[in-house]
């Protein structure tokens, strides 16, 4: 396919999807028309089509009192953090009182972080037999794979910082989802590769790079018969890989995968020097993933572990986000910190707002997804996993009620939540997930 | 009970440095009975001071010590081997326990548990350690496609970042190929193959240009260089196979060697180091073209050039006089700065500062240094690789190599413009330079974006210098302030102070802090200063074995002293890097030969780069 790709300047792209009420058009999604990756879905069939999922992970904690809201129910007052989600609480829960039991042991983020989504104990090493556990997230990836173009997208903003820290491997706090509990899912920072990920394959589907990958699966195939041991298993790493490749370049030759999408909205290559536009970008390609159906399992990090971004480009806040948690109680880095994570709030609120304001059938895009939003401590001064903050939004295609904040009991399994939210993504017959003691009663 | 030396990422702990390396040691590894009796002598200090926290009945940390034989000690290795450096950093037992073992005490339990973990078996079977396959890392991909096509591919705009492993990001392990990294080699290809008509290099493989071939020679050629060894006839024919599939359709002839050039950079034989295994159990000698492969991707982060590739095909390049020349040439091609830039830039970390936060408002000169920064280490270290000198030089030099601005930023004289090595004076410039301890990438790469971090500075100085590696702090360390500028107007050296004073985190701090304060004369991004906050800087520090050190100079002084622990540590490093896997227990018989045969030209890189390419592990291979 040929497309003549034009960029945008960076500037005039940041505006693209601001603009929060429901009657804003998005200009840069209407361009695309999803046609056949949504035709011929709509009905009774459309009903029981699983939500999507997204997860947006935040590092180094928030502040716990302006974090927690005092009262439980619908009429909670919202705390100064949350604040930014007035609009949107008929939609979003506050659960409060869940730990990540087995990521209390190890250090301070990286343990936390990496086993965030599975529950799992991590192993500590420097890169060598990395382990840590397979990811809700991936396992709804793996249980619809071959469904959608992508089984599932990792964003982020920060690379693996090249560094082994406290016997642990980087790639642990700059990774939240686990393909298995050996290979870690690596997320796309920039922009311009994210987009290409999403519909570059279409230019690639061609007869050439067809019968290239029929020679190079023939020959993993035969390689990863001659190898033994961890060699064996790189191979056929690599030979999945090109499996997954050739199945999506098979959906694009007949039609299943395919959205036309405006060369111009390809974002310019390189990453946005300013942090919040950058932030931008990738939830709006997130949001335009979730829409093209390209895809319906997204993650996103903020940050990686022990991110010591630079936040000053917040009003009121002078310094980075990491040496800012750790505030030791001193009411002036405090405040810091508390704006610091009310702007992570808002960047969710202006990411929810983004997806109500999508239509889909006869409703939006957050009716017919479950997004999480976490962080893997509750205080960045402690580095503890207890009572966690955990935001759960979207309507789950019609299996969340109107949101509210629950007080759940305290040291409730952090993974009775991915157990409800995986049963509500169709993976009815699961029966337990990670440490998950049974599912959360959520109100319908 | 013999001391011995300390090797593979452990060294000999600062506390014990007065014992130790004042001592004339012996070198070498124990035999197993030597050790097993060394281990019987020590065996009842390890009951004494490590098995009552860590006995068998409610263990502290889930940690069980009270292994009274030598067998239970060697059955677990791994766990032996942190508690090693535990007891020999002295951050074990902690400092809270009122009973410690003395100073000779403490050198025994060390030298008995490391001869038991090293001592190999008299008799056994040499081992090279354990293969691993690994990938092109990003810069190596980079590398490779320009030497095979001349192409100028930017690989750090086009694929993702590699993650590291034990400091490098060549190390097999983490070496993954996800979906996503698949479907970017395929994009990668396709705009390689199409870029190759363009260049010398790329029109001589696709037989655009050049002497008339047949197609199945041509095929042959591209495969010999892509792989990086003579391709299998099956190999062979799936390329003609693609010519005849374009030709039927009816493309130009050059369309189909262009699908097989494609198919050459998406297959596992391009993008991995392949070494065949073969069926035998005992370890055996690499192939040629393998050799020449581990040869060129260790010196060059590339391909075997066409002379590798000659004396591989005639299988001469394993003698030792070959071997020993084609190294000596390769340090001298310009391609060996893959050296410092792959190699070094990680080992010192100086890498970083390509993209380190440094607060611009804070360090305003910062933005014109960052690229002149990473320049100097890298030519600086370069130099080193191409003169063959001795390492050494790295700790103390007499000579920077500047331009301009790190000149005028080092308060150095200089006239003239571009690189220039200037000699130092010794009557009138800062003698605290010439040296990684004195270059601004490095420094700065240790600093935060607002001020030093000496915690962080002493770290490095024992990782990266001396090969010893700081056991990492507990979850709820406390932080030091990101900026230095506080109302409480404390120095950042009286915070530490502070710290120090609490028993749990003394044990490590009396052995980072006073090598980072004694740095202090150097703020965040390297530039001298006499006064900081207001005050004069307090560089001199004392080691927590009373070694007293006047300062950055004192510090460079004390160093040089500990030349043998740096030769170490670069050897351990070289060989991480070298073999894709840091070095065993039991490894410690071939560094310690690496370091005997570069001893008469007093440690100059290119012979350690030649101990390395010597030794057994770098030639050998055995099944997984």
């Amino acid at each position: 396919m040929a497309r003549a790709v034009r960029t945008l300047p960076a500037l005039s792209r940041r505006t693209l999807l601001r603009g929060a009420g429901a009657s804003v058009a998005l200009p840069w999604l209407e361009i695309m028309e999803p046609r056949s990756r949504l035709a011929g879905a709509l009905d009774g069939a459309r009903r029981r089509e699983p939500p999507r999922l997204s997860v947006l992970f935040v590092p180094n904690g928030v502040l716990p009192s302006a974090w927690t809201p005092e009262a439980t129910g619908r009429d909670y007052e919202l705390t100064p953090t949350l604040e930014p989600l007035e609009t949107l609480r008929d939609r979003v829960f506050v659960l409060t009182g869940m730990r990540n039991a087995n990521s209390r042991e190890g250090e301070g983020h990286y343990v936390k972080t990496t086993a965030l989504l599975s529950g799992a104990k991590v192993k500590r090493t420097g890169g060598r037999d990395l382990q840590c556990g397979t990811t809700f997230d991936q396992l709804v990836a793996q249980r619809f794979a071959g469904e959608t173009p992508l089984p599932s997208l990792e964003l982020g903003t920060e690379p693996v910082s090249p560094i082994v820290d406290m016997g642990y491997s980087t790639l642990y706090g700059g990774t939240i989802s686990w393909r298995s509990p050996t290979r870690p899912a690596f997320k796309e920072i920039r922009p311009a590769l994210a987009f290409d990920r999403l519909f570059r394959a279409q230019a690639l589907a061609t007869p050439r790079v067809r019968s290239v990958l029929d020679v190079v699966r023939a020959e993993a195939k035969a390689l990863e018969g001659r190898l033994g041991g961890e060699d064996r298993d790189r191979v056929a790493e690599y030979f999945e890989s090109v499996r997954a490749f050739e199945r999506r370049i098979e959906g694009l030759r007949t039609g299943a995968d395919h959205a036309e999408v405006d060369a111009a909205a390809r974002p310019v290559d390189g990453i946005p020097a300013d942090f919040a536009t950058h932030v931008e970008l990738m939830l709006d390609l997130q949001v335009l993933a979730l829409r093209t159906n390209t895809t319906r399992v997204c993650t996103f990090m903020f940050g990686n572990a022990v991110s010591g971004r630079d936040f000053s480009f917040v009003e009121g806040v002078q310094g980075g986000h990491h040496p800012l948690s750790h505030h030791e109680n001193d009411p002036a880095k405090q405040a810091q910190y508390q704006r610091i994570n009310r702007w992570h709030v808002a960047q969710l609120a202006r990411y929810l707002q983004a997806l109500r304001s999508t239509p889909e059938a006869d409703s939006n895009l957050l009716e017919r997804s479950l997004v999480l939003y976490a962080s893997g401590i509750r205080d960045g001064n402690r580095h503890d996993p207890n009572n966690l903050p955990v935001l759960l939004a979207g309507g789950g295609c019609g299996q969340l009620g109107s949101g509210g904040h629950l007080r759940l009991p305290m040291h409730t399994p952090l993974c009775n939540l991915y157990l409800t939210m995986l049963r509500m993504m169709g993976l009815e017959d699961l029966e337990s997930f990670g440490d998950s003691t049974g599912a959360l009663d959520l109100p319908r | 009970m013999s001391v011995r030396w300390a090797w593979i990422g452990l060294g000999v702990s600062l506390a014990l440095a007065d014992h130790v390396v004042g001592q004339a040691a012996e070198p070498g590894v124990p035999t197993l009975a030597e050790a097993r009796a060394d281990w019987a002598e020590a065996e009842p200090l390890f009951a004494a001071h490590c098995a009552r926290c860590h006995g068998a009945r409610r263990p502290k940390a889930n940690v069980v010590l009270a292994a009274r034989d030598a067998d239970q000690v060697r059955a677990d290795p791994e766990l032996w081997s942190r508690a090693l450096r535990q007891v020999e950093f002295g951050a074990m037992p902690p400092a809270s326990r009122k009973v410690q073992p003395s100073a000779e005490e403490r050198t025994s339990m060390v030298a008995a548990l490391r001869g038991l973990l090293t001592a190999v078996e008299s008799g056994a079977p040499a081992d090279p350690g354990r293969p691993v396959l690994r990938r092109l890392s990003r810069s190596a991909y980079q590398r490779t496609v320009r030497d095979l096509l001349g192409v100028s591919f930017d690989a750090a705009a086009r694929l993702p970042a590699d993650a590291q492993a034990y400091g490098f990001d060549s190390v097999g392990d983490t070496l993954f190929v996800p979906p996503m990294l698949l479907e970017r080699y395929a994009d990668a290809a396709a705009t390689i193959a199409v870029a190759a008509r363009e260049t010398a290099a790329g029109r001589a493989l696709l037989g655009i240009e050049g002497p008339e071939m047949p197609t199945d020679q041509l095929v042959r050629r591209m495969l010999r260089r892509g792989f990086r060894r003579p391709p299998t006839d099956d190999e062979v024919a799936s390329r003609l196979a693609l010519v005849a599939a374009a030709e039927a359709q009816g493309l130009a002839p050059h369309d189909g060697i262009e699908t097989a050039l494609q198919s050459v950079l998406m297959s596992p034989h391009f993008l991995f180091r392949v070494e065949e295994d073969r069926e035998v159990d005992r370890p055996w000698r690499i192939g040629d073209h393998e050799l020449a492969v581990r040869l060129s991707y260790f010196l060059w982060s590339s391909m075997p050039d066409a002379e590798l590739d000659g004396l591989a095909d005639r299988g001469v390049l394993c003698e030792p006089d070959v071997l020993r020349g084609q190294v000596a040439r390769m340090l001298a091609d310009p391609r060996a700065r893959a050296l410092a830039e792959d190699f070094a830039a990680q080992w010192l970390g100086f890498g970083r500062v390509r993209d380190i936060a440094v607060d611009f408002r804070r360090f305003p000169a910062f933005r014109r240094l960052r690229g002149a920064m990473v320049e100097e280490a890298e030519r600086t270290f370069h130099r080193l690789v191409v003169e063959n000198r001795p390492v050494r030089e790295l700790l103390d030099a007499d000579e920077v190599i500047v331009d301009r601005r790190l000149a005028a930023h080092y308060g150095l004289e200089m006239s003239g413009s571009g690189w220039q090595v200037l000699a130092l004076d010794p009557e009138r410039d800062n003698r605290a330079r010439g040296g990684v301890l004195g270059m601004a990438a490095v420094l700065t790469a240790t600093s935060d974006p607002l001020r030093t971090n000496p915690v962080r500075r002493g770290a490095w100085v024992l990782r990266a210098l001396l090969a010893t590696d700081p056991p990492p702090p507990p979850a709820n360390a406390g932080t030091l302030p990101e900026d230095d500028r506080q109302p409480d107007k404390l120095s950042l050296r009286q915070r530490l102070e502070r710290h120090r004073q609490d028993v749990s985190c003394a044990s490590c701090h009396a052995h980072l802090d006073p090598l980072g304060l004694a740095l202090e004369n150097f703020d965040g991004i390297g530039a001298w200063r006499d006064d900081a906050q207001g005050r004069p800087v307090e560089s001199a520090t004392v080691l927590a074995d009373g070694t007293w050190l006047g300062g950055p100079t004192g510090l460079k002084r004390w160093l040089v002293e500990q030349e043998p622990r740096f030769v170490r540590s670069v050897i351990s490093h070289l060989f991480t890097y070298a073999l894709g896997r840091p070095p065993r227990l039991a490894d410690e018989a071939v560094l310690h030969e690496v370091e005997r045969s570069a001893a008469e030209g007093g440690y100059r890189f290119g012979d350690l780069v030649l101990g390395i390419v010597a030794s057994y592990p770098f030639q050998h291979r055995r099944r997984p």
